[in-house]
């Protein structure tokens, strides 16, 4: 696997905080990732890990206030993203980066039609007149599997179903050919039928247009399915990075090989994570050492006094546990 | 749509019946022989008896309910007692004022509170935002016929803009009915713009936190965009839920403040029918205010379903 001399997206020590009634909540501390162009990164984390925020960190969309991004550096095709102006920023978003959402029945406008909300993308960013810019919108859910999409574009959202609107989204967010999309659960809040064909869709196109895309979710399932590499969050930060195959076979954090574990077997439906005992501490309560520390097992004293920083296999191999580094540097 | 309009018109049917009912036998429910009330004090019984029989008043009660509602249908809705002329005519004279004056101040307060209540919440818990609010407040606080007089002193007698009262129809000069209709406008306009922009606000920040806002600004949409496409259609679906209400409330504060600008319309018409208790007069601006309601709301009704998709029809 030969590593890109400049990778399509860069993240080094980005946190995202917010301010909520005079308290300070870090939701995402001090995360690192590449992306190659072209490549499917999994993120994974139970709910509240600060997936979402990452994702809206990276489009700039996190409202300021109560919340505010840091980043040691954010740079997407050697392009600062923080540095960016608002115009700038808008002619990335939807054009070269691209997001879909967790709720497909609530992210488009219920009072435009399909083939507007289209429209209005496709000629946000590229120099199309409005008869072409329809035309390719018909193409677009055509592209995406929407049966009959010369009468679908005329359609209000109520017309259609959940799994139909997230094609839309897609759509949408494929518009504009995007280098890097980002999809947020695209698939949590649909039928189990629908989920695989989203997926399925997704993948597709992901290899169709040559997409880099971050894949957010709960599943690891669709982790092992469908992503070249992994990211496992854990209470805002990142606690394990590792090629997929080799996060399956051999879990470096244990918060991973609980994950493994609480996975439900493949031929059951019930893709969401079985619960692992105890539950993600507040933001507002972080404990002082390892924050996976009081749910952890095989937690030590060191555990709950230090945070262990990120041990580094191989390039593409990371994790923070003490216990890595008792292997390398024995007691 | 056009069998929703239909259908509609045919709903609006039973409620004309009863508001028109009401006000027959409110006519009915006055203490007193209408009879007496037009004749002179010094009338003999005969002279009171012609005229009860002129009036239909001793024909059987369902007799003159039909009678009433053949004259209706025709448009006829009595003689005034004293004006000398037909309620309907004396109404229809004075329409063009009215509508004049609600219309012009229905137009300025729903664009301007629309306006004030979207800057507020796209900067809300600024000072801006405060400042307008205040403002706002100061509408829904202050009575109508107050901020009226407060407006001729200023507008009028100080200043020496705007006349104090009087009208001139648009049909002879555009300006003059514009100088005539604007303070009473914008005095009865004061109202709505503080509920309106109140309204707008409060939706427009509830808006703003949707999901679809999001994707919006995902599209890589400007701000004016997000806030007047997309936002601003979603806020006008409750809004124009209320502009019938609205509507209501300024064809009732017109009464009022025809009579504070002395404008000769339906408000000042039926002010003084009351005062000089003038039955028919009162009955027919009843109806017609009633009327006026109805279509209102079918209008808004019509309106709604148009803007928001949603609505089955
Ligand atoms: N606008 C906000 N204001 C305050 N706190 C926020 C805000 N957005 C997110 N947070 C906090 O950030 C943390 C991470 O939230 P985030 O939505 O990123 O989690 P997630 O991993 O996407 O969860 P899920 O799987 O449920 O989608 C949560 O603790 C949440 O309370
Ligand atoms: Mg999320």
């Amino acid at each position: 696997m030969a590593s890109p001399v400049i990778p399509l997206l860069e993240v080094r020590d980005l946190s995202v905080h917010f301010r909520t009634e005079g308290q300070k909540v870090t939701a995402v501390d001090r995360i690192s990732f590449d992306l190659a162009e072209g490549e499917v990164l999994g993120i994974v984390g139970e709910s509240g890990s600060g997936k979402s925020t990452v994702a809206l960190a990276l489009m700039q969309l996190i409202a300021t206030p109560p919340g505010s991004i840091d980043a040691e550096r954010l740079s997407f095709k050697g392009k600062d993203l923080m540095s960016m102006s608002d115009r700038e920023m808008r002619a990335v978003r939807g054009n070269e980066i691209s997001m879909i959402f967790q709720e497909p029945m609530s992210s488009l406008n219920p009072v435009f039609t399909i083939g507007n909300q289209l429209v209005e993308t496709i000629c946000e960013h590229e120099p199309l007149t409005k008869r072409q810019a329809f035309a390719k919108a018909v193409d677009l859910l055509r592209l995406v599997g929407i049966p009959d999409p010369e009468a679908r574009v005329t359609d209000y959202p109520h017309h259609l179903s959940g799994g139909m609107r997230q094609r839309v989204m897609i759509a949408m967010a494929l518009a504009c050919a995007p280098k890097l999309l980002l999809a947020d659960e695209p698939t949590t809040a649909l039928d189990v039928t629908i989920q695989a064909q989203v997926l399925e869709l997704l993948q597709h196109l992901q290899g169709e247009l040559d997409m880099a895309v971050v894949l957010i979710t709960h599943d690891l399932g669709v982790v092992a399915e469908y992503t070249h590499r992994v990211v496992v969050m854990y209470a805002g930060r990142i606690v394990e990075e590792a090629p997929v195959a080799d996060l399956f076979a051999a879990p470096q954090h244990p918060y991973t090989e609980l994950l493994l574990k609480s996975m439900p077997p493949l031929d059951e439906d019930l893709h969401r994570l079985l619960a692992i005992p105890g539950s993600v501490p507040s933001p507002t309560e972080m404990p002082t050492g390892c924050r996976f520390a009081p749910r952890c097992p095989y937690a030590q004293n060191i555990c709950r006094e230090t945070e262990p920083a990120m041990i580094r296999e191989s390039p593409a191999r990371a994790a923070a546990c003490w216990r890595l580094v008792d292997y390398k540097v024995p007691a | 749509m056009i069998a929703f309009i239909l259908r509609r018109l045919f709903a609006v049917i039973p409620v004309l019946l009863l508001v028109t009912l009401a006000s027959f036998l409110l006519m009915r429910l006055i203490p007193g022989d209408p009879a007496m009330l037009i004749a002179d004090i010094s009338a003999s019984d005969a002279e009171i008896e012609k005229i009860r029989e002129q009036l239909g008043l001793n024909e059987p009660f369902l007799t003159q309910l039909l009678h009433w509602y053949g004259n209706l249908l025709r448009g006829d809705l009595g003689e005034s007692y004293l004006l000398g002329r037909s309620v309907t005519q004396a109404i229809w004279e004075r329409l063009p004022t009215t509508l004049s004056l609600t219309l012009l101040s229905f137009v300025l307060s729903t664009t301007i509170a629309v306006t004030l209540g979207v800057i507020a919440a796209v900067k809300a818990n600024t000072w801006l935002d405060q400042f307008v609010m205040s403002f706002a407040l100061i509408g829904v606080a202050l009575p109508n016929f107050w901020m009226g007089l407060m407006l001729i002193i200023l507008f009028s007698v100080h200043l020496g803009w705007l006349p104090s009262g009087g009208y001139v129809p648009l049909s002879e000069d555009f300006w003059g009915w514009l100088r005539t209709c604007t303070l009473p406008a914008i005095s009865l306009a004061l109202l709505q713009i503080g509920l309106l922009s109140r309204i707008t606000r409060a939706t427009m920040l509830e808006v703003l936190q949707q999901d679809y806002i999001r994707t919006a600004r995902a599209k890589g949409l400007s701000k004016s965009k997000v806030v007047g496409k997309h936002a601003l259609k979603n806020v006008l679906v409750p809004v124009i839920t209320i502009l019938g209400i609205s509507f209501s409330l300024l064809i009732s504060g017109s009464l009022v403040i025809e009579t504070v600008f002395s404008l000769p319309g339906v408000g000042k018409l039926l002010g003084s029918a009351i005062l000089r208790r003038d039955y028919p007069v009162i009955q027919g601006g009843l109806i017609f205010v009633a009327v006026s309601m109805i279509f209102i709301n079918l209008l808004v009704d019509i309106l709604y379903a148009w803007v928001d998709p949603r609505v089955r029809y």
